[in-house]
């Protein structure tokens, strides 16, 4: 069988630089100015493989991590996914304010890829997990940002992904509640596919065995995260 | 039904219970709006324009009760979806799913409103013994051209929408042209008061058609050529596949532009 989770084939992005409004006539006739955010990148991911990205800010990991979401299309190249994938770089999307946790939590496992029988399942975990029971028929206006974030770590963590896309955002909630997702997702390490996002090159080095180092839309470098983090860190001394 | 087409009628119909949800949470009447709403608007329309306003037409506030009520349902549902992935942007940049669901939820959503505003526009007509809406070939009329009014102006909102991603202009182009539609489309007057030789101007306008065809099961007023009706229909949803291509090929690029 495959034994592949993500793959990508010579992904360039492209974006049109956008300045200040332009006139009617120069939105017609200037060149638009372009920008490439990716250029030719190449690199496959194995199933249960856990990847580190690191790079400076703008070095085009944001972008990375869309296209292989598959929330915006390269401009050439193809990303191909096996599974699938829940990202933790935002948590809290698709909640709307004037509606319930429950009902916030059904939209929000829909996009996330669960149908709504499996939401339906495992819901009870969902609650018990963000231990918001006593809130979760009140509107989410009246939730804090914290139980959001809760609310979201807890529905996306449930989806049972295979392939996990984390940025920055391990810290959800109170101190407690952070070592639990924490924890959590250590589990998770255990046997998924992880693509982990990070500036903090510690945690890099402790949860991932292998990295990229992005740097102006290009792989700078990649192998071993112990070789990948020295070469990055001797740019910035 | 495959995985993903049940997943995607599954999200699209949990998009449009959030909208109607949404819209009468934390009104304390709630969902009883859905029903005083349309009864409110068709005493005011039928006040104002049973007094100044009138055609040589029996019942005449009937006859425009048959065209307001499908167009509210088209003018709503297209102004309201143009600007909704505007709108919905930080959705689009943050979740990968397909995004026809949002102007396809608005438009549905209307339509749940306005299929519960014609049955009680229903259940009136037979209450004062209008009873030819209960006729089996009339009913099948509005099914029909509920169906088609549906389809169509799905396609008008997933093509404005789409565009107004790019071009934000779409959006007062949309409003204006809603305006010069609503008089171009027989809903005011009968077609039957427009001269023979100007009637075929009126064939280009696939909602001439269907409203034409409404009035008639509804009230018995009109006619409208079944050869055209049937070519308006094939266009409709010849219309209808090409916005969903137009879409699906303009929604792999918006969130570069939101």
């Amino acid at each position: 069988m495959n034994n592949v989770a993500v793959k990508l084939d010579n992904i360039s992005k492209k974006y049109i630089l956008h300045h200040e409004k332009p006139t009617l006539m120069e939105s017609f006739f200037k060149k638009r100015e372009e920008f490439w955010a990716l250029k030719n990148i190449n690199f496959e991911v194995k199933k249960g493989e856990k990847l580190g990205i690191i790079g400076s800010n703008g070095a085009g990991k944001s972008t990375l991590l869309k296209t292989i979401c598959g929330i915006t299309t390269p401009s050439t190249g193809k990303v191909k996914t096996f599974g699938r994938i829940a990202s933790l770089i935002e948590l809290t999307a698709g909640f709307h304010p004037d509606l319930t946790g429950e009902e916030n939590a059904y939209i929000n496992g829909l996009l996330l890829g669960m149908g709504r029988s499996e939401i339906k399942k495992k819901f009870k975990k969902i609650v018990d997990f963000s231990e918001l029971h006593h809130f979760i028929d009140s509107p989410f206006y009246t939730y804090s940002g914290g139980m959001m974030l809760r609310l979201g770590f807890s529905i996306a963590i449930h989806s049972n992904p295979d392939i996990l896309i984390v940025d920055e955002v391990l810290t959800a909630g109170d101190r407690a509640f952070q070592e639990k997702c924490q924890k959590r997702i250590k589990d998770f390490f255990q046997e998924k596919t992880v693509l982990f996002v990070s500036h903090n090159l510690p945690l890099i080095k402790s949860f991932c065995p292998n990295s990229i180092w992005l740097d102006k839309g290009k792989i700078k470098s990649k192998g071993k995260t112990k070789k990948v983090v020295s070469q990055y860190l001797t740019k910035y001394k | 039904m495959n995985k993903t087409n049940k997943q995607f009628f599954e999200l699209l119909l949990a998009f449009t219970q959030k909208e109607i949800k949404a819209r009468y949470k934390n009104a304390v009447l709630g969902f009883l709006w859905i029903f005083l709403n349309p009864v409110i608007q068709m005493v005011v329309m039928g006040f104002v324009f049973s007094l100044i306003f009138r055609f040589n037409i029996q019942d005449y506030y009937l006859f425009l009760f048959a065209g307001l009520l499908p167009w509210n349902f088209f003018s709503l549902s297209l102004t309201k979806a143009t600007p909704s992935i505007v709108y919905e942007r930080s959705l689009i940049q943050k979740s990968a799913f397909p995004r026809e669901i949002i102007p396809l939820s608005i438009v549905l959503s209307n339509f749940f409103h306005i299929l519960i505003t014609l049955s009680l526009f229903f259940i009136f007509l037979v209450a004062i013994g209008k009873w030819q809406i209960l006729i089996p070939t009339n009913l099948f009329f509005i099914a029909t051209n509920l169906f088609f009014l549906l389809i169509f102006t799905s396609s008008v909102s997933l093509i404005t929408s789409s565009l107004n991603v790019y071009w934000r202009d779409i959006n007062f182009f949309t409003q204006a042209l809603v305006l010069i539609w609503f008089y171009a489309t027989p809903i005011l007057y009968p077609l039957s008061l427009i001269p023979e030789r100007f009637q075929i101007i009126f064939y280009l306008n696939p909602l001439s058609g269907i409203f034409t065809t409404f009035q008639k099961a509804i009230i018995g007023n009109g006619s409208f050529p079944y050869s055209v009706l049937i070519s308006q229909y094939f266009i409709i949803i010849c219309f209808f596949l090409a916005s969903l291509i137009l879409f699906k090929n303009r929604a792999k690029y918006f969130s570069d532009w939101l």
